[in-house]
């Protein structure tokens, strides 16, 4: 029964991690893909353009070259080069190669194969271009899919007017892109494999003390709380986690030993009524012959009815203050006054066991807190002071006002606390051992743990001194109200804010 | 019979006491260690009652000072506290017999009485009335006529015959018989002694194990009972 909610959420962790790290590589070889993508477009753009800004300087060149080779007589081309060069009649015969001669009419005087199949201008179109002076770019294509760059204009031979283009193919820039743009997306797929087998990597790297963390959390249980899981030293976000994890582990520690110990004490605290109602009532039947012996036994037993009720009681009411079930109903009222009250009311009890009781307190004190428990909180208090106290002592409640706040402080003549009991008396169920009331009976331990608990509702704290054989002093901090209202108290629904 | 009952809560000590003098022991209560250890040295006590939770120290503190003298009288402990590893510790240290709080005082009772016949020699025939058992060849007769038991009815009847005349209580043979903590599984002992008497007491006029309400069973061979039935025949 118990395994199984244990063991699940071990399993859904693991398949998370895995989808975590799906996904992480998956984003990676994804946005790697889209880098890819736009660096080889980027890269394919600037290539085209530069080779073609470069093609266009060698048409110019060539244009150039072209107007110094040609000489125009009756209106024929004639070419002077020297024929027994095989390079310049090359170069020659590769710039005779898309040519066009026309005059500033539009006639056409000489056409080479190669510029007819990319078609020539009409007649209208040429006389526009020689009027205007400008040079002339076109990109033209044959009939065969071929591109060609065509650079025109009007040249001025022997004071006439002509019309020449040439032309160059561009078939070789478009093959360079294409090669380019073909093994660019050839090598593609490789990166992208390669990509996801470091994403995959890394990923699984990256999370890998996460699930360390995992599964160190998943074998804690409740005989292992004191485990806590080392630092890594990396002083990153995992090592936070790993930090607020083990403290948060602390904390569980602590309260679950703190239970337990709690569990252990009330379990003793009934204990010992119980045994001995029933042993009191068994030996009554056993041994009692008279009708007053019985009528003891069954008086001692109900006394003891009663103490049960009482640790039963108070640990309702205990366990619902520290479960929060328990909230103050604050008014304005006056601490003083409120002191005044308590004191009178311990006079009797304190006059039975033959001490005084002293007061020093001030005019008005103005305080938000619950009246219910302040009371409490300082008839625990009294009612400590005068059951340790030896006949002939003293009390002394005092209220003084200083630094915005009220000290409450209870200070009596008895029996003092041993130094190494003084950080604990404010536990539940801690008694100072041997200390005995003066009725000779160990109280319930409960008291202080209440006065602590209703001083920290209220914003304040508690502190104790104490000598051994001279007294001690208990002082209450509860913050007060600085300005006194001038309007009568103001009956306000309870508080929700503890602190 | 003298017995040191060693508790801090007064109205426990003062039901023990009350108790254990009206079933005719001597007893002497400390409500401290130091005052346990100075009874204990100044008297010699047939039996020791102590409380764990002592106001000065811890009660196994004082039990390993008592037992370090050269008096070794039968401690049961008395504790509030029930956990096992308690009651193991306990007994490690060397106390005889373990009580958690709340107990009942019967088998409070039904137990020292127990403790108290410890020490004395153990024959290794035991005979009540016309019931023997010989612990070496771990037979049983009753009126010569052999009887066969199973060796959990054997170990329970050796114990019931050893404290004869006492009773003991149900947890007191489960824990001596099954050598096991089996609270609350005590209705076991109700079965194995319902086996037991139809083999030893079914057959035979005179009963020998009887039922000790609130406490459990005892031993006990009633001469006048048998002499009653053997006139009567």
């Amino acid at each position: 029964m118990k395994r199984k909610p244990q063991s699940e959420p071990k399993q859904s962790g693991w398949s998370m991690f895995r989808a975590l790290r799906f996904r992480l590589a998956v984003t990676y070889v994804i946005f790697f893909a889209l880098v890819l993508s736009v660096v080889g477009l980027l890269f394919r753009e600037t290539l085209a353009t530069t080779l073609s800004s470069h093609t266009r300087a060698l048409l110019e060149e060539d244009f150039v070259a072209v107007k110094g080779y040609l000489r125009i007589e009756r209106r024929q081309p004639i070419w002077f080069y020297d024929k027994d060069d095989p390079e310049e009649a090359f170069f020659v015969e590769r710039l005779k190669d898309v040519f066009l001669l026309a005059d500033k009419d539009g006639k056409v005087l000489e056409v080479t194969n190669g510029f007819l199949a990319l078609g020539v201008e009409p007649p209208d179109r040429i006389q526009q271009m020689v009027a205007s002076q400008k040079p002339y770019w076109a990109i033209r294509e044959n009939a065969r899919g071929d591109k060609y760059l065509v650079r025109g204009g009007g040249i001025d031979e022997k004071r006439a007017q002509y019309f020449m283009a040439i032309g160059r193919p561009l078939s070789e820039n478009e093959a360079i892109v294409g090669e380019f743009t073909l093994k660019y997306v050839a090598v593609m797929p490789l990166l992208l494999v390669t990509a996801a087998i470091l994403g995959w990597f890394f990923a699984g790297r990256a999370l890998r003390p996460v699930n360390d963390l995992a599964e160190r959390a998943g074998r804690i249980s409740e005989t292992t709380l004191a485990m806590r899981i080392p630092k890594r030293g990396s002083n990153d976000e995992l090592d936070h986690l790993i930090d607020t994890f083990n403290s948060m582990m602390a904390r569980l520690e602590t309260s679950f030993l703190q239970s337990r110990q709690f569990n252990a004490d009330v379990s003793h605290e009934l204990r010992t009524p119980l045994t001995c109602i029933r042993g009191q009532l068994e030996v009554a039947l056993l041994t009692a012959k008279s009708e007053e012996q019985y009528r003891e036994a069954i008086q001692e037993a109900l006394e003891d009815v009663e103490r049960l009720g009482q640790i039963v009681k108070s640990l309702l009411l205990l366990s619902q203050a520290e479960s929060g079930h328990l909230t103050l109903q604050r008014m304005t009222l006056d601490l003083a006054a409120l002191a005044a009250d308590v004191v009178e009311q311990f006079q009797i009890p304190a006059d039975a066991a033959s001490v005084r009781l002293l007061t020093r307190l001030p005019e008005n004190c103005p305080a938000e807190a619950d009246r219910v428990q302040l009371e409490r909180l300082l008839s625990n208090l009294l009612s400590n002071a005068i059951k340790y106290t030896p006949a002939g002592g003293a009390i002394t409640v005092a209220l003084d006002i200083l630094d915005g706040e009220a000290r409450l402080t209870v200070e009596d003549t008895g029996v003092g606390i041993p130094e190494e009991h003084l950080g604990q008396i404010f536990n539940r169920f801690y008694r100072v051992p041997g200390q005995v009331d003066s009725a000779g009976e160990r109280g319930l331990g409960l008291g202080l743990s209440f006065v602590a608990w209703i001083a920290k509702a209220h914003g304040g704290s508690v502190e104790v001194t104490s000598t051994p054989g001279k007294g001690t002093r208990f002082t209450v901090r509860l913050p007060v109200l600085l300005v006194t209202p001038a309007a009568p108290e103001p009956r306000e629904a309870p508080a929700h804010h503890m602190t | 019979m003298r017995i040191l009952v060693v508790e801090d809560e007064k109205r426990i000590a003062d039901f023990l006491g009350r108790g254990l003098e009206s079933a005719g022991y001597a007893v002497d209560v400390a409500s401290d260690g130091a005052q346990a250890l100075n009874l204990v040295h100044a008297t010699d006590y047939d039996l020791i009652i102590l409380d764990l939770m002592l106001p000065d120290m811890d009660g196994l503190q004082v039990l390993e000072r008592i037992r370090n003298r050269k008096s070794n009288p039968p401690v049961l402990i008395l504790s509030a506290r029930g956990a096992v590893d308690d009651r193991v510790k306990g007994l490690e240290v060397g106390a005889d017999d373990y009580l958690v709080k709340p107990f009942a005082f019967v088998e409070l009772l039904a137990r020292v009485r127990v403790l108290l016949r410890r020490g004395q020699p153990t024959p290794e025939r035991l005979q009540v009335g016309d019931l023997t058992l010989d612990c070496i060849r771990r037979k049983v007769t009753r009126s010569n006529e052999i009887i066969d038991l199973a060796p959990k009815e054997f170990s329970i009847l050796e114990y019931l015959m050893r404290n004869r005349g006492r009773p003991l209580s149900r947890t007191m043979i489960v824990e001596h018989v099954w050598d096991m903590d089996y609270d609350g599984l005590t209705n076991i002992v109700d079965v194995y002694i319902r086996h037991l008497r139809s083999k030893i007491d079914d057959r035979f006029p005179v009963k020998l194990i009887h039922t000790v309400r609130g406490v459990g069973y005892m031993l006990e061979w009633n001469e006048k009972t048998a002499e009653k039935i053997a006139e009567s025949r």
